[in-house]
């Protein structure tokens, strides 16, 4: 009889424990999943097309925070669309509990940097469902999910993103048992995780550890203004590199990155605020010593004309380096966005004392600014069109930043083509896209209410010839077309 | 028997002859006028082929932080005994130096007299003393106003550097418009002239090369072409521009700051009565004689100085332009102006007209190139003003690039000095290694747009420098550097 040693015992009882722990371990996602699985929401919602070729049905995924009845959900651009996207703003939005529950929600807040978005659930009238033949749908049980600190978000870490699936499927839970395998700092701005496995299909999902806390969420990473992609220079040349398209990947954020969008949603829907300085740098350690001074701080690069910066008195090179007091601790440029961000979230009206180092005669003398935030000014993207039909033209009004982008005068008057239909008495006068009409007929078009008056007048009166003076490209420009008004006549006798 | 056989003789000829003068005597005409049109295309070529060149220039470009040069192909005509060559401004408006090859198919260089890319015009020399042919033929160059729709023309080149290329065609249109169009990245030409548009075939290296009429004239300078279309810089403004490049090395023109349009489809809004001439102003330049004097966009000018002027369409707008290009520099102007349908009288003092694209430089030894800003390219690029210089491409590892300077920044200053020009850059960089610092700032505008301040290690720079003082029997100076012997 062959003794059994030690060593094979000791196998066969670590073989054994194993098997229990990885049980275990099956059993704990289990119930981490069950708990949190019903408090998982779908949420659907139809926006008409700013072309108004129909509409479109979205759906997203988001889950129940708060006892208040909110619904947490990312993907600003869709749940909020810009003015003069491709779709017009939802008009209400349904939260499906299950197959039988569903409820209407409105939207709350947004936070544009998380790219989170709240909604909140409506309450509803029994009577009013009855009527409308939902007699037989079951009131939603609102079942928040608790959120809990995320300190155990950190290297090496397990974590679990719970879904569920389509309403074709049950809404069956579904997940994602992954490991955190990078954690990159970044200023100002939740940190980078990196994990062994995707996160496609579970934004807007709660994160979990193991335990069953909810640690965190699924958000889409916020679009890029203009586009994706790098510029990189080689050898002088200059390339751009990956897509242009924006980038909207799922990220990982901690609870501790959205706490403060919770507590106040309403604070984000606040406009952003500015002062008018393009270019802030940080005063690093080798400028510093060009300047004779100590780093930490910020050097103002141009102050825009008629903005908050200018009428405080500040000027180009400025070196800001502290506020309300407080010394600002800037060691590289990424470090500015802590300040830009600070600026931004104050509402408008907000008064800082800013700490200038100034240069006089070859040396730097501090002085005390004060400067008044203001609401950012009204952003081209927030502006609606206006559709001249007879002309086949849309316009915009002008806004700062479009004339700052066009490099051309604040004061620069008119509306702005956005669209010229072809073949239309604006195609055939030659205007095009991105010229800003500056007169109608030879009289001044100030602004879009002027614009609208007089193309009334123009149609009302049949001018023989219709008379447009346009910037193009930084240059004035008369384009003309005698207008067939028959032919109009016509058109608009076929569409009613 | 003789008698017999030989009667039928006559008839059988007179019977030829009569069937002869059918069918075949046509043809035989159709041949004699076919052969009026052969000997003629063959005068006409003989006249002028013996004057056509291939142009190869070496032109000094600046890529990538440094000055390269490269070469291309071209065509031109000899104009005269002194071995001048016209050619286009964008075949050898910046060669450093030329190899043509000759009718005789000897190559001999050249050397570039001027450019004038407002008419893409340019004029190089050959150097006569290495011409080893017996004689040297140059064209006689005729009178492009007399040309028509229709004319026969041969258009003489080296299409895809295949000398001695000749294609016949018409005339397709005898003054079309192409608008202003760009020869540079912001350099316009076009702007005062009309092109003739023939339908003989022109492809890449025709450009430069002769138009020919069937007296064997030249009457347009080949420079544009594709989709069976080609289009010449009627000869009467390249030989004008020729003449000035000739005598002056320079094109000099007078510039006002109007952008002109042509009033047909604008009478009634402006002037209300059709029957009034003018040219209308489109648009009127920032800080230019028109703006000072009070000239706005939307005024209709009558007269130009003592004479009239009128543009009802498109094609009739360069003229104009050129009638005012061709003003005296510094003269004083008074125009007869329309505004809001009454008549007033204006004056302004022309100023010269600059080129858009200024100067270029490499700065060898810190590693980038630059180029000047005109006042010109200061307007088309919307910059506040024309002062620093743009930088155009950094050498990976310079000093600059280390600093995240790159193409398309503007130099403000220096180690505290302004940036004025590629001049004064030069000498603040020269005093930076003279002095020995090691560290200093620069300021920038980044993309043209935004403020920078960088720091720039030159502790490298300066101790080459320093070497190179103390090691003065090395030899210094760089090939890349040597520009050709000049002819």
């Amino acid at each position: 009889m062959k003794r059994i040693s030690g060593a094979m015992i000791a196998l066969v009882c670590l073989a054994l424990a194993a098997g229990a722990g990885a049980e275990e371990k099956r059993e704990k996602i289990l119930q981490a999943v069950a708990s949190c699985s019903p408090s998982i929401v779908k949420v659907e919602f139809e926006c008409d097309r700013s072309d108004g070729k129909g509409a479109k049905t979205f759906h997203t995924t988001g889950f129940i925070v708060g006892a208040e009845g909110l619904v947490l959900v990312t993907d600003v651009e869709s749940i909020d669309p810009p003015v003069g996207g491709s779709y017009q703003k939802p008009g209400e939005f349904t939260v499906h509990f299950d197959k039988e529950t569903e409820a209407p929600a409105s939207f709350l807040g947004k936070d544009e940097e998380l790219n989170l978005a709240l909604l909140r659930l409506k309450e509803t009238d029994p009577d009013e469902e009855e009527e409308a033949g939902k007699a037989e749908a079951k009131a939603p049980a609102i079942r928040p999910l608790p959120l809990s600190p995320c300190e155990t978000l950190g290297l090496a870490r397990e974590i679990l993103v719970v879904n569920r699936l389509s309403e074709e499927k049950d809404f069956l839970p579904t997940f994602h048992l992954l490991r955190i395998t990078a954690v990159v700092p970044r200023p100002a701005a939740p940190p980078e995780y990196h994990l062994d496995g995707s996160l496609s299909a579970f934004s807007g999902c709660p994160v979990l550890t193991l335990d069953g806390k909810v640690v965190g969420m699924v958000a889409l990473a916020p679009v890029e203004p203009g586009g994706g992609g790098r510029t990189i220079t080689i050898r002088g040349r200059t390339f751009h590199i990956g897509s242009r398209r924006r980038r909207r990947s799922p990220r990982l954020l901690c609870t501790g990155d959205f706490e403060e969008f919770l507590a106040d949603p309403s604070k984000f829907l606040r406009r952003k605020s500015w002062v008018g300085v393009r270019g802030l740098q940080a005063l690093t350690e080798d400028l510093a010593e060009h300047f004779g001074t100590e780093a930490g701080g910020i050097i103002l690069g141009e102050i825009l004309k008629d903005s908050p910066a200018e009428r405080a008195g500040l000027v180009e090179g400025d070196v800001v380096v502290s506020i309300d007091g407080e010394a600002m601790e800037i060691e590289q440029d990424r470090d500015v966005e802590k300040f830009r961000k600070r600026i931004q979230r104050a509402p408008g009206g907000t008064m800082f004392v800013l700490g200038v180092l100034r240069e006089a005669d070859g040396s730097f003398a501090e002085r005390e600014i004060v400067l008044e935030v203001e609401e950012e000014p009204v952003q081209e993207y927030e502006v609606e069109e206006w559709e001249e039909e007879t002309f086949g033209l849309r316009v915009k009004p002008l806004t700062r930043d479009f004339l700052d982008r066009q490099r051309l005068p604040l004061q620069t008057q008119g509306v702005r083509v956005t669209y010229v239909e072809n073949a239309g008495f604006g195609n055939l006068a030659g205007l095009r896209r991105d010229d800003i009409i500056q007169s109608v007929v030879l009289v001044k078009t100030p602004d879009l209410e002027a614009f609208q008056e007089q193309m009334a007048a123009v149609i009302e009166a049949r001018n023989e010839e219709v008379c447009f003076n346009v910037l193009r490209g930084g240059k004035s420009l008369f384009q003309c077309v005698r207008p067939d008004w028959k032919l109009a006549d016509k058109k608009e006798t076929e569409e009613e | 028997m003789a008698s017999r056989t030989w009667s039928w003789f006559p008839a059988v000829l007179l019977g030829a002859a009569v069937w002869l003068s059918g069918p075949f005597a046509e043809a035989a005409g159709e041949a004699g006028s076919f052969g009026v049109v052969q000997r003629q295309v063959k005068k006409a070529r003989d006249r002028v082929l013996p004057a056509l060149v291939r142009v190869q220039p070496i032109i000094e470009t600046y890529r990538g932080g440094r000055k390269v040069s490269r070469t291309g192909y071209g065509s031109g005509v000899i104009i005269g005994p002194e071995g001048y060559v016209i050619t286009n401004y964008h075949v050898a408006g910046k060669a450093a130096s030329c190899i043509c090859v000759m009718a005789n198919k000897e190559e001999v260089p050249a050397a570039l007299v001027g450019g004038d890319p407002w008419t893409d015009i340019a004029v190089i020399r050959l150097d006569l003393k290495k011409y080893q042919g017996n004689t040297l033929t140059w064209a006689v160059l005729g009178d492009s106003s007399d040309v028509e729709e229709g004319d026969f023309v041969l258009a003489m080149g080296s299409p895809f550097a295949m000398t001695r290329t000749v294609t016949f065609g018409i005339i397709s249109c005898r003054d079309r418009s192409l608008g202003v169009m760009g020869i540079d990245r912001y350099q316009k030409t076009g702007q005062f002239n009309t092109w003739i548009q023939i339908d003989a075939l022109i492809n890449p290296g025709n450009s430069g090369g002769p138009l020919v009429d069937m007296e064997g004239r030249v009457i347009g300078i080949n420079a544009r072409g594709g989709s069976g279309m080609g289009f010449a810089i009627p000869i009467n403004v390249a030989s004008d521009v020729a003449r000035q490049l000739v005598d002056h090395g320079e094109v000099r023109r007078s510039w006002i700051g109007v952008t002109f349009q042509p009033i047909e489809k604008f009478k009634k809004s402006f002037l209300g009565d059709v029957s009034k001439g003018g040219v209308l102003v489109g648009d009127v330049d920032e800080d230019s004689p028109a703006s000072r004097a009070g000239l706005r966009p939307g005024d209709i000018i009558t007269r130009l100085g003592e004479e009239t002027v009128s543009a009802r369409f498109e094609e009739e707008v360069y003229p104009i332009a050129k009638k005012v290009a061709d003003l005296p520099l510094g003269a004083s102007l008074e125009l007869e102006i329309i505004r809001n349908k009454q008549a007033r009288t204006l004056r302004l003092v022309t100023e010269p007209l600059e080129n858009v694209e200024g100067d270029e430089r490499e700065f060898k030894t810190w590693g980038f190139t630059a180029k000047e800003i005109t006042r010109s390219l200061a307007r088309e690029m919307r910059l506040p003003d024309a002062k620093g210089v743009q930088i155009t491409g950094v050498v990976g590892g310079s000093v600059l690039e280390k600093a995240g300077v790159g193409s398309g920044d503007i130099l403000k200053e220096v180690g505290g000095e302004a940036v004025e020009d590629l001049e004064g850059l030069g000498g603040i960089l020269d005093a930076v290694l003279e002095e020995g610092k090691t560290g200093l700032l620069a300021k920038v505008m980044k993309g043209g747009r935004t403020p920078k301040v960088v720091a720039l290690d030159v502790s490298d720079l300066v101790a080459k420098a320093s070497d190179e003082e103390q090691e003065p029997d090395k030899e210094g100076g760089d090939a890349d550097e040597e520009t050709g012997e000049s002819y």
